[in-house]
């Protein structure tokens, strides 16, 4: 471990989606930037053990539930009760390889250095990074940007072993199927393996305190997840509080609920939040404190209260999504050399990985009654579309909100399968602002899923001429299909 | 004679005699508790890989291999565990190797602390658990296979072997001996694939994870259990620079971690063997 330089423009901690675009930001500036890395390898936990090994399990499953799906009875889909996890992620490790690669392609290209080793401050300019047998260098940089992501909570009632009670960084680490699988928390993780597992035919019991899952989600994107879950063989125990978890000795989870009911299942998943990676740094070397919620306190620029100190992605808290920390370390590093700001923060989309997929863009209903005053919402169940007959599509809805004026497009939600890739069509109307009628009187291929726009769109204008033109009998949204259909 | 013993897929692990004894008081007592009979299986390796092999075999397995100890009693289910156990204290040879009693002993205590330290590592690094227990406790099945049959040919054959080269060729076989047990007994192919690169030089190893934390593992062990009585416990024996160190990518405070298990190791150990 030799750094060329000890002195930076910048320093950029954690080589995660925040830290990978802050850097590539400021290398695009001439900066001279390097990143540091505790893994040996780039991308931090998202590449180790988040979003890409959990999506290649989860492809696996959502493959095999839409073959069972589309082959109707012609093919019986079953698996053996020793099914090793392994098996399903054969892909895993060329997935990973391929995104390493890629990674460092880019960083290299762009003469990005990379030290591998664990940081601390040493003063607010200083960092000291040490090695695995700890020896260590020291950097100087003129700007710092910390991007160090997060791990897995673990409450205090429940020990987390990694053997059979697992958490989210290492539940993948199972080298066989459980039978059955007690998931506690209610948020994006723990209802993106709940699901996952439900559809490879584990018995997944989902436990939280709260009534239902994702509860930040618009009701019926939520109900679109929770009635496939429970298809699956799911179930969900909500309002229901884990008063303590153990493992018996021999070959279960013992997991005593607030309803005095002991849950026995083969394995374990504590998926109740994520702390911040900060510990380590020592904050307090740089005149910087942890929030009590163990989080950095950044301003809108993502400067902490030490101005030339950055702070982006999971370190901050909420949303800590991929998409939108990647922005957040552009935006950094642009406020950092005086760069104008780059796309707007608030038409980043949320994808939630669970089965079905979720996505949301915008405002949904609610939020944009409360910034509007009122609001108009085109609805289309994805099952009344020819392909989403043909893709036998069983969940699917999407809902376009629009202004009180039923004009300007404020947001959209999806559930359904392919929702994460569908938003994205809403999200360039949103940033293009093109108008309800745009997508109302666009043509788009048929059959597809993304056709849902345009009748989405129309339920709007039928609203609004209905809301326009209180004398006349408002036209149904399929009247004005069949209308729309026939002029084009 | 050693070389057709090995091609002929006869060499058979024999169990401790305390062992013997204590898995036929367990298997002969209705009121044992699953901890106990769960406990026992994992103390020892001869009774381990008994267990992987029966719960592995036609007559138990449904097909896709079972991969680890919590795996088997899971699926095997308690009454079935038992019958095996009771296979196993009923049918099992016991160790009978005069002269080599200390080998023996030193192998599975060794083993012992290499599981341990095998899981510890696993669960820092996020690697799995039982698999690494399983790699170190099976890690050196080879020896005390080869030492009872080595024995074994004397008697027949009324022959006196040189006791130095006798622990020559264990040395030499071991490992091979070792990895191909672990597949005949149809374990998991990565637990012998880790078991047969224990020697090899970490340069060569490439991504083979469970025989990163085996070999950084079975050294811990051999510094906590058999280093001087009357060492300087804070001596990490050169733990602290083990080449293995950057492979797993561990840092200075989680090998503190390792080195912190030292004493619960050792008393682990000491009850089991």
């Amino acid at each position: 471990m030799k750094p060329l330089h000890d002195h930076y423009d910048i320093i950029v901690i954690g080589s995660g989606p925040a830290g990978q675009n802050a850097a590539i930001a400021a290398a695009n500036s001439n900066a001279r930037v390097v990143i540091i890395e505790r893994e040996v390898e780039v991308g931090g936990s998202c590449v180790q053990y988040g979003t890409i090994p959990s999506k290649t399990l989860r492809e696996t499953s959502v493959t095999l539930d839409a073959f069972k799906r589309r082959s109707g009875d012609v093919f019986e889909i079953s698996r053996t009760d020793d099914l090793q996890i392994n098996s399903l992620m054969t892909r895993l490790d060329q997935v990973v390889y391929a995104h390493q690669q890629t990674t460092r392609r880019h960083l290299d290209i762009l003469g990005i250095e990379r030290l591998h080793g664990q940081a601390s401050f040493v003063s607010s300019h200083e960092l000291k990074v040490q090695n695995n047998f700890g020896d260590t260098v020291t950097l100087r940089g003129n700007f710092i940007v910390i991007a160090t992501g997060s791990r897995p909570r673990t409450p205090d009632n429940i020990e987390v072993d990694h053997e059979n009670i697992f958490d989210s960084d290492s539940i993948l680490s199972m080298t066989y199927l459980p039978r059955s699988l007690a998931v506690f928390g209610g948020g994006v993780i723990a209802s993106e393996y709940a699901s996952t597992f439900a559809a490879l035919g584990v018995r997944v019991v989902m436990i939280d305190r709260f009534l239902q899952p994702l509860g930040f989600l618009d009701p019926e994107l939520v109900a679109g997840f929770t009635s496939t879950f429970q298809r699956n063989g799911g179930e969900l125990r909500g309002s229901t509080n884990v008063l303590s978890v153990e493992w018996d000795g021999v070959s279960s989870v013992r997991t005593l609920l607030d309803d005095g009911e002991l849950l026995e299942t083969d394995k374990a998943l504590v998926a109740m939040g994520r702390v911040a990676n900060i510990d380590a740094l020592k904050l307090e070397a740089a005149s910087l404190a942890a929030t009590d919620r163990g989080l950095l306190k950044v301003n809108e620029h993502f400067q902490t209260s030490v101005p030339y100190i950055y702070a982006v992605g999971d370190t901050i808290g909420p949303p800590a999504l991929a998409s939108t920390s990647m922005e957040q370390g552009r935006r950094a590093v642009n406020h950092a050399f005086g760069f104008p700001k780059s796309a707007a923060l608030d038409v980043i989309p949320m994808g939630i990985y669970t089965i079905p997929e979720i996505s949301s863009i915008g405002l949904n209903k609610a939020q944009a009654i409360e910034e509007h005053g009122s609001a108009l919402v085109g609805r289309v169940d994805l099952t009344d579309l020819a392909r989403g007959q043909i893709m036998a599509v069983s969940d699917g809805l999407l809902k376009l909100v629009a202004d009180p004026q039923g004009s300007e497009i404020v947001g959209v939600q999806i559930v359904g399968e392919g929702a994460t890739e569908l938003i994205h069509l809403g999200q360039m109307a949103m940033l293009a602002g093109a108008s309800v009628d745009v997508l109302a009187n666009s043509i788009f291929n048929f059959p597809t899923l993304a056709e849902a726009y345009r009748l989405a769109a129309l339920d709007i204008v039928c609203q609004r001429d209905s809301l326009t033109d209180q004398d006349n009998p408002s036209r149904t949204r399929q009247q004005l299909e069949a209308v729309s259909d026939a002029e084009t | 004679m050693l070389r057709t013993l090995l091609v002929s897929g006869e060499l058979e692990l024999p169990v401790l005699p305390e062992v013997s004894a204590k898995l036929l008081r367990i298997s002969n007592d209705p009121n044992c508790e699953a901890n106990a009979l769960a406990d026992v299986i994992r103390r020892d390796p001869s009774v381990a890989s008994h267990l992987m092999r029966i719960a592995n075999s036609a007559m138990y397995s449904a097909g896709s291999p079972i991969v680890s100890l919590q795996q088997a009693v899971a699926r095997l289910g308690l009454r079935r565990i038992r019958e095996i156990v009771m296979i196993i204290s009923c049918q099992n040879r016991v160790f009978d190797v005069t002269g080599f009693e200390t080998e023996i002993r030193r192998s599975f205590r060794r083993s012992l602390g290499a599981a341990i330290f095998g899981q510890e590592i696993a669960r820092i690094r996020r690697i799995n658990v039982e698999e690494a227990f399983l790699c170190g406790l099976l890690h050196d099945v080879g020896r005390p296979v080869l030492l009872q049959s080595l024995v074994d040919l004397q008697k027949e054959h009324e022959t006196d072997f040189e006791t130095a080269d006798m622990i020559a060729a264990v040395e030499e076989f071991r490992v091979r001996v070792g990895g191909d047990l672990i597949e005949q007994w149809k374990l998991p192919s990565r637990v012998a694939n880790a078991i047969r690169c224990q020697e090899t030089d970490e340069t060569v190893l490439g991504g083979n994870q469970e025989a990163h934390v085996l070999k950084f593992a079975i050294d811990l062990a051999r510094i906590t259990l058999e280093q001087d009585d009357t060492a300087d416990d804070t001596a990490d024996g050169g733990a602290c620079r083990h080449s293995m160190i950057p492979v797993l990518n561990l840092y200075p405070d989680q090998v503190e971690l390792l080195l912190g298990k030292r004493d619960e190791v050792r008393e682990w150990v000491n009850n089991s063997v």
